[in-house]
């Protein structure tokens, strides 16, 4: 294991979803990282603008480098795809040579192991040959769905759809079966790689440890911001023959013939290589989605108190104490069933039950909302005396709506 | 190695026996368990209350406890005021002092400084009248009075309250009042014969928070934070003293020892037979003198044990409080002025019998900074209209606690079973309870004339405000199970009670700067007997 302190490393598509967690991992691990992007974007280390599609900035950008993260991609069947993944493969592969960079860790995809090939897919397996063949320390990661954020990729998508649609629209049968991954676990994966140098010449699946089908997935996701969704899905020959028009209609189309292809062969997916030769040690799903999905239960309290939706971090804080201090019961049950009784049962808890886990959930996360910087000006300054009848009203009404909503609730 | 004196403990009592000890250049030995808080106190910045809530990301930490032991889900526990940072004081103490009783919730300390470490700081010295019942001695206990007093640093007003009080010469200035206190003594002022003639007297607490600095320890900041960390030592705590006695020769500190008995040999040496608090290791301690001093039930617990005194019921007294939280109704809207403290701001004290016989006292806290969300559960709301509710009264909420006198009855005793844990059995007598209701009672129709309007009283229960005592009391009779005036224990040569377990009576006052004037004069003594 050799240290990378004070050596330098080019991260291509360093702007990109992947790309920003991988530059905080290098930097944490001592290395001195170039950020490559096209255009210039916030970033921790030095950025360095430059395109996969002109050989000279390449030159320039390897200057000096040991090592490059090879993270840049078309990845949406775009008409330049060959140009930027393959050519850009031996652009890449020239200036390595040029400024003695020996070090390549080439990120590809579980596409590129399917049969029938999209042009994301072909362009990247032609690229992982050229790497391979190039007879520089090539390490290639193969990674299944990678998530990370509410926002991105497959996953993005899914939610979306959950969010704004009745029913969730797939591209084929729904029993095609991927491995998520975290992004910080492929972040760690290549940092991992760059460490062990017997991962050199090799190619390694990286995937989370659970396989799940499509159906399933979006099960999940939708269980992870409480809302179940039916789903609808599209036959293959259909999908595909959607995606050939859209393709033609936009330049950059929210579905590609390489999605339906990608998501509708399976692959083997193996991580035992990865785990033996590097330690690779993927978390769960259901302990990466924490991380990824807003806490519903956290949300809707703090809205319902602050009408605000509260950072991830008091997100965590409260589920934690939650999870440590509270259980459940018929009325809890109840309001997370039909989430608009809320303020009714609480109100007519006040009066009746005091004690009930309805109560102490908001009681919890007032106490949360109060002790963070976020709110404190909202609980520090006095209103008006004025504010004491209208909030007393407003109390009164909640409560006489809510007793007979209560009455409902606890009979379960 | 033999020293002169042991001394068991280290709350209030336990600090101020050692401190006249070392002083006369006794060697002293302090046996103690001695938890102390490793988690939160380094986490509180030296800041206003308010500048801290706007700027700290780590506040949840101390505010709510790592563990959210500071977040009361179920009725009410230890009280408000025992705070995640002070959560220490209690440590085991249930486990390893264990108590047993129907009506009464004892709170007991293994930590260095006692329940001292959770004290309120009111400082009122005892009447002479007061003194007798308890069982010491008015003029002697004055010049104690005086000697602690400076030691640890006093402030207050001479007011109204000073010929009800009992006398204090050294005395700082009095802190700031917020402006909640400012306006009740403003409305007090027009109304105080009508207050004095119904037997009311109000003024400022006397607290030992220092306004103005003694040696390491500042004057106290204002920053409204008292219940959560005591930067700069402004105000006092045992463990401060215990402190400044490690840096003298003549003092050795035994921490992680719990003191199980003693006895005493024909050679005129006593020993102490303690174990590990954590641990199964057994230690002897020898000395020509012991004071114990771990608190009322503790060193009962080491008599009883000692002389084999199972399942025999002695007194058992503590002062019954209840809680008036009010809307001080002219500070509604106002804000909160930036430099206050979160002690005692105003003291109340009624005489009901004309003859300060039986005096009651109210003390008058302001709520802020025990945080909003601790008082909404109080209130019968839907949460997001209780949370803007108590947003607009916050700064008009108010608390007084009202305390009473107990003296020792036939009602209220503990005894130390054979399986080691205290039963006590507490059921003052209904004349008494109504007794205490109608002097409440009285009290509130004043403090509405000061405009503080009780939304409720909640009596928290038997053995909340933690002052005990009275179990071997002073007694110039020669009795078993008592003190003799000049603390030593009876039928003992070398064994001293030097804490409230030798208090006859308990006045409304709050026994914790009496318990130290007292434990420095029984150490004072000791040493002048040793010396002969």
């Amino acid at each position: 294991m050799s240290s990378p302190v004070h050596q330098t490393i080019l991260v291509t598509g360093a702007g990109g979803f992947i790309g920003k967690v991988v530059v905080n991992a290098l930097l944490q691990r001592g290395w001195r990282v170039k950020a490559m992007m096209r255009t210039t974007r916030p970033c921790p280390a030095e950025v360095i603008i430059a395109d996969m599609r002109d050989a000279g900035s390449l030159r320039t950008a390897l200057t000096g480098c040991t090592a490059v993260v090879h993270l840049a991609a078309a990845k949406s069947d775009e008409p330049d795809s060959d140009d930027v993944n393959i050519e850009g493969a031996k652009r890449l592969v020239e200036a390595c040579r040029a400024a003695g960079c020996r070090r390549i860790i080439n990120m590809s995809t579980q596409s590129a192991k399917i049969v029938r090939k999209g042009a994301y897919a072909r362009t990247k397996s032609a690229a992982d040959e050229i790497f391979h063949a190039s007879g520089l320390d090539v390490t290639t990661l193969m990674p299944s769905v990678v998530y990370g954020d509410e926002k991105t990729g497959v996953f993005g998508t899914v939610l979306t759809f959950i969010e704004k649609l009745p029913v969730v629209p797939v591209l084929g049968d729904g029993q095609w079966i991927s491995a998520p991954v975290h992004v910080d676990d492929v972040a760690g994966a290549i940092v991992a790689c760059l460490d062990h140098n017997k991962t050199v010449g090799k190619r390694y699946d990286i995937a989370g440890p659970d396989q799940l089908t499509f159906d399933a997935l979006i099960d999940k996701l939708g269980a992870g911001i409480g809302k179940r969704r039916p789903k609808l899905h599209i036959p293959v020959g259909l999908a595909l023959f959607i995606a050939n028009i859209v393709a033609k209609l936009l330049p950059k189309p929210p579905i590609t013939v390489s999605n339906v292809l990608g998501s509708n062969q399976n692959t083997d997916i193996d991580i035992e290589p990865a785990r033996r030769d590097f330690g690779f040690n993927p978390v769960g799903l259901d302990a990466g989605l924490k991380r990824v999905l807003d806490d519903p239960e956290a949300c809707r309290l703090a809205r319902y108190l602050l009408g605000v939706t509260p950072s991830r971090e008091l997100q965590t804080r409260y589920a934690t104490a939650r999870a440590k201090l509270l259980g459940d019961d018929a009325e809890w049950r109840f309001v997370c069933r039909h989430p608009w009784t809320l303020p009714f049962v609480d109100a007519a808890s006040s009066l009746l039950r005091p004690q009930s886990s309805v109560r102490q959930r908001i009681f919890l996360m007032a106490a949360v909302l109060e002790t963070t910087p976020d709110y404190a000006d909202f609980f520090l300054t006095t209103p008006s005396p004025a504010t004491l009848v209208w909030q007393g009203l407003r109390a009164t009404a909640k409560t006489a709506v809510g007793i007979p909503i209560l009455a409902l609730a606890r009979r379960g | 190695m033999m020293s002169d004196v042991i001394v068991v403990g280290s709350g209030a009592s336990a600090a101020h026996a050692a401190f006249a000890l070392v002083e006369a250049g006794r060697s002293v030995t302090m046996i103690d368990v001695g938890y102390e808080d490793s988690t939160y106190q380094s986490l509180v910045p030296d800041a206003p209350f308010a500048e801290i809530r706007r700027t700290d990301r780590q506040q949840h930490r101390y505010f709510l406890g790592d563990d959210c032991e500071g977040v009361p889900l179920g009725q009410l526990g230890a009280g408000p005021q025992v705070t995640p940072p002070r959560q220490y004081v209690l440590r085991h103490a249930d486990k390893l002092t264990p108590t047993i009783s129907p009506d009464f919730a004892a709170l007991e300390s293994l930590a260095l400084g006692g329940l001292g470490g959770a004290w309120g700081a009111v400082s009122f010295p005892y009447l002479d009248n007061e003194l007798v019942k308890t069982g010491l001695d008015p003029q002697e206990m004055r010049t104690h009075y005086e000697t602690v007093a400076k030691r640890i640093g006093i402030s207050g007003d001479r007011d109204d309250l000073l010929p009800i009080r009992g006398p204090l010469d050294a005395l700082q200035p009095a802190l700031d009042a917020d402006h909640n206190a400012a306006a009740i003594l403003g409305r007090y002022a027009p109304q105080r014969d009508r207050f004095q003639n119904a037997g009311l007297y109000l003024g400022r607490s006397l607290l030992a928070a220092l306004s103005q600095p003694i040696g390491d320890r500042r004057a106290h900041a204002l920053h409204d934070m008292d219940f959560w960390s005591n930067a700069g030592g402004s105000v006092y705590r045992p463990d401060l003293t215990v402190r400044e006695l490690q840096t003298r020769r003549n003092f050795r500190y035994e921490r992680g020892w719990l003191v199980e008995t003693f006895s005493e040999d024909a050679t005129g040496a006593v020993t102490i037979h303690a174990r590990r608090a954590e641990g199964r290791e057994t230690q002897t301690f020898t000395a020509r003198r012991v004071v114990l001093a771990a608190g009322a039930l503790g060193t009962t617990r080491i008599v009883l044990r000692s002389l084999r005194q199972y399942d025999v019921p002695v007194p058992l007294t503590c002062n019954s409080h209840t809680y008036a939280p009010c809307i001080h109704y002219r500070g509604l809207g106002k804000s909160y002025r930036d430099r206050c403290h979160s002690l005692a701001q105003l003291t109340m004290i009624y005489d009901p019998s004309g003859d300060r016989e039986h005096l009651v006292q109210g003390q008058l806290y302001s709520y802020r900074s025990l945080l909003l969300f601790r008082l909404m559960k109080e209130a019968p709301l839907p949460y997001r209209e209780n949370l803007r509710v108590m947003r607009a009264l916050a700064s008009s909420f108010v608390i007084w606690v009202i305390q009473h006198e107990d003296a020792p009855s036939a009602d209220c005793t503990c005894a130390l079973r054979r399986d080691d844990t205290l039963a006590i059995s507490y059921r003052p007598s209904a004349e008494v309870e109504s007794r205490q209701r109608a002097h409440e009672r009285v009290m509130m129709k004043f403090m509405r004339r000061l405009g503080c309007w009780p939304l409720k009283t909640v009596h928290p229960g038997h053995g909340s405000s933690v002052h005990y005592g009275s179990q071997l009391p002073f007694d110039r009779d020669d009795k078993p199970l008592t003190t003799e005036p000049g603390g030593r224990l009876r039928g003992t040569r070398q064994t001293y009670i030097g804490d409230g377990a030798a208090f006859a009576y308990l006045p409304a006052k709050g026994l914790t700067f009496t318990l130290m004037a007292n434990a420095n004069r029984i150490g004072t003594d000791v040493a002048r007997a040793l010396q002969n």
